[in-house]
C-alpha cells in the first residue's frame, strides 16, 4: 500500500496537500470572501429559479387540499389583520398624546444567500454580508416586512452564517397574537415545522393563530412574524401544553433577505 | 504540476458551487444531489487519479470552515471515505465496468453515512444535538438513490470525462497510487 508503506513522495505530497488547503482557506477567510461570493451568486440565481419552476409544476398545481387550507387560513388571518390595523392606529395616537419616544431602533442591510448546508439535520445558509457591514452575532434574519427566518451565528469579515428556525439548535423567544399573548420557546425540530413549547395548561391555543417573537430576546425585536399554529397537542397530565408551528414562508424561495442591526451596532 | 493543481482546484470549486449554490436552492429531494461525491469516486475509481481523494478532503474542509456540514468533523469523515475509495479502487473493483464504479461508490457511501450516523449519535447522546433520525435516514435513502443516478450518467459520458480529465492533466500516464 503505497500510502503507508516508504514512499517519501507521496508521504511528502500529503504533507505538502494538508499544509496547501491549510494556508488557501486562510487566505479565502482574509481574502477571497468577496470574491468567492461573488462566484457563487450566479449559481445561486440558477438554482432559485430551477427551484422555483419545479415548485410551481410539481407543486402547488398538484395539491388542492393544501390551497383549500391555505385560503381559510387567510380568512382567518384577514379577520385578525383588521382588529390589528384598528389596535395600531389607536396605539399610534396614544403614543403621540403621551409623548412617547422609541428607546431602540433597528437598522438594516440586505443580503445574498449565497450558500446552503446541504445535509437534513442543518438547517443554514451563508450570505454575503459581514463585519464590514455592521452585521452582528444574534441578529434577525427577516423576508419583505417583517418575517422572521433566522437569526446570525457567526460573523466574518464579509461572510456570516444565518441559522434558520427550522434549525434544530435553534430556540427563538415567540409569543401568541391572542388575548393573554402568551409567550414560549419556539424550537427547531430539523424537519419542516417549529415546536411551541413551555405553553402553559390554561393558556388557549388555537389553530391557525399567529406566532411573533416576543422582544424578550437581544438583538431580535418584537412582533416579527415567525409562523401560525398547525396543531397544538394538550395532555392534561402534563404541566405545559406544546403546540406545532409552520412557517409562514419556505425560505428556499428567496435569493435575498435582511438583516436588523440593533443601532448600537450601527 | 502547477497546472495540474490548479486545474484541480478550479474544477473543485466549480463542483462545489454547484452543490451548495445552485443545488442548494432546489426543493428536496433534488437538493441531496452528492454532485462531489460521485464526481470524486468517479475520478479515483473509473479514471484513476487520486485528485478525487483530495477533492473529498476539500469538500470536508469547506463544510467544516463554512460550519455547514452535517458534523463537525467532516474533514476527516472526507479523508477516511477518500482514503477507502482509494483502496477499495486499486483492490476491489476494476475500472471498467459500470458495476465497480457503483460498488466502490457504495462503499464510500457507506463509510461516509456510516461515520456521519457514528457522530450523530454520540452528539445526540451528550444533547449537544436533536437528531430527526426518521428525516436523515429518508436523507440518506434518497442521496443514495440521487448517487446511483448520477455516476450512471458519468459512466454513460465515460470517454468525454476521461478527455477532459486527460486535457486538463489531471491523469498521469504513471500509476499514482
Amino acid at each position: 500500500m503505497a500510502l503507508l508503506k516508504g514512499n517519501w513522495k507521496v508521504r511528502l505530497s500529503l504533507f505538502f496537500g494538508l499544509g496547501f488547503f491549510l494556508f488557501f482557506f486562510f487566505l479565502i477567510s482574509q481574502f477571497g470572501s468577496p470574491i468567492f461570493s461573488f462566484l457563487q451568486r450566479p449559481f445561486a440565481a440558477v438554482g432559485l429559479w430551477t427551484g422555483t419552476q419545479w415548485q410551481f409544476l410539481f407543486g402547488e398545481a398538484r395539491h388542492p387540499k393544501a390551497y383549500a387550507i391555505l385560503q381559510e387560513r387567510i380568512s382567518f388571518l384577514a379577520r385578525d389583520a383588521v382588529s390589528y390595523e384598528q389596535l395600531r392606529t389607536e396605539n399610534k395616537n396614544l403614543k403621540e398624546q403621551l409623548a412617547f419616544v422609541e428607546r431602540s431602533s433597528f437598522g438594516h442591510v440586505t443580503a445574498r444567500i449565497v450558500m446552503w448546508s446541504v445535509n437534513p439535520i442543518h438547517h443554514r445558509f451563508i450570505i454575503d454580508r459581514g463585519t464590514k457591514d455592521g452585521v452582528v452575532v444574534g441578529a434577525s434574519a427577516i423576508i419583505g416586512d417583517g418575517i422572521f427566518v433566522g437569526k446570525i451565528l457567526e460573523v466574518h469579515t464579509h461572510t456570516s452564517l444565518v441559522q434558520t428556525s427550522l434549525d434544530p439548535d435553534s430556540k427563538i423567544a415567540v409569543s401568541l397574537l391572542n388575548t393573554s399573548r402568551t409567550i414560549g420557546l419556539a424550537q427547531g425540530t430539523g424537519g419542516a415545522l417549529l415546536s411551541f413549547e413551555f405553553i402553559p395548561q390554561d393558556e388557549d391555543v388555537q389553530i391557525n393563530q399567529l406566532l411573533v417573537t416576543s422582544g424578550l430576546e437581544e438583538g431580535i425585536p418584537p412582533n416579527l412574524l415567525v409562523g401560525v399554529v398547525n396543531r397544538v397537542t394538550k395532555d392534561p397530565t402534563a404541566p405545559f401544553q406544546q403546540a406545532t408551528v409552520e412557517p409562514l414562508v419556505d425560505i428556499r424561495r428567496y435569493g435575498i433577505i435582511s438583516i436588523l442591526i440593533p443601532s448600537v451596532a450601527l | 504540476m502547477m497546472f495540474r493543481t490548479g486545474a484541480a482546484l478550479i474544477v473543485f470549486f466549480l463542483l462545489f458551487f454547484l452543490e451548495t449554490s445552485l443545488i442548494g436552492f432546489l426543493p428536496e429531494p433534488l437538493r441531496f444531489f452528492p454532485l462531489l461525491l460521485a464526481c470524486s469516486v468517479y475520478a479515483i475509481q473509473h479514471v484513476g487519479t487520486p485528485v478525487g481523494f483530495w477533492w473529498l478532503v476539500g469538500e470536508g474542509f469547506a463544510f467544516d470552515f463554512w460550519k455547514i456540514g452535517t458534523v463537525p468533523y467532516e474533514t476527516l469523515i472526507g479523508f477516511c471515505t477518500g482514503f477507502v475509495g482509494i483502496i477499495v479502487a486499486r483492490h476491489l473493483f476494476s475500472n471498467r465496468s459500470l458495476y465497480g464504479v457503483l460498488g466502490c461508490a457504495t462503499i464510500c457511501y457507506g463509510v461516509q453515512q456510516a461515520l456521519h450516523a457514528c457522530f450523530l449519535w454520540i452528539l445526540s447522546w451528550r444533547n449537544d444535538l436533536f437528531v430527526s433520525w426518521s428525516a436523515y435516514i429518508s436523507f440518506t435513502i434518497w442521496q443514495g438513490i440521487l448517487l446511483v443516478i448520477l455516476l450512471s450518467i458519468c459512466f454513460f459520458f465515460a470517454r468525454r470525462i476521461r478527455f477532459f480529465f486527460r486535457h486538463l492533466s489531471l491523469v498521469s500516464t504513471r500509476e499514482d497510487f
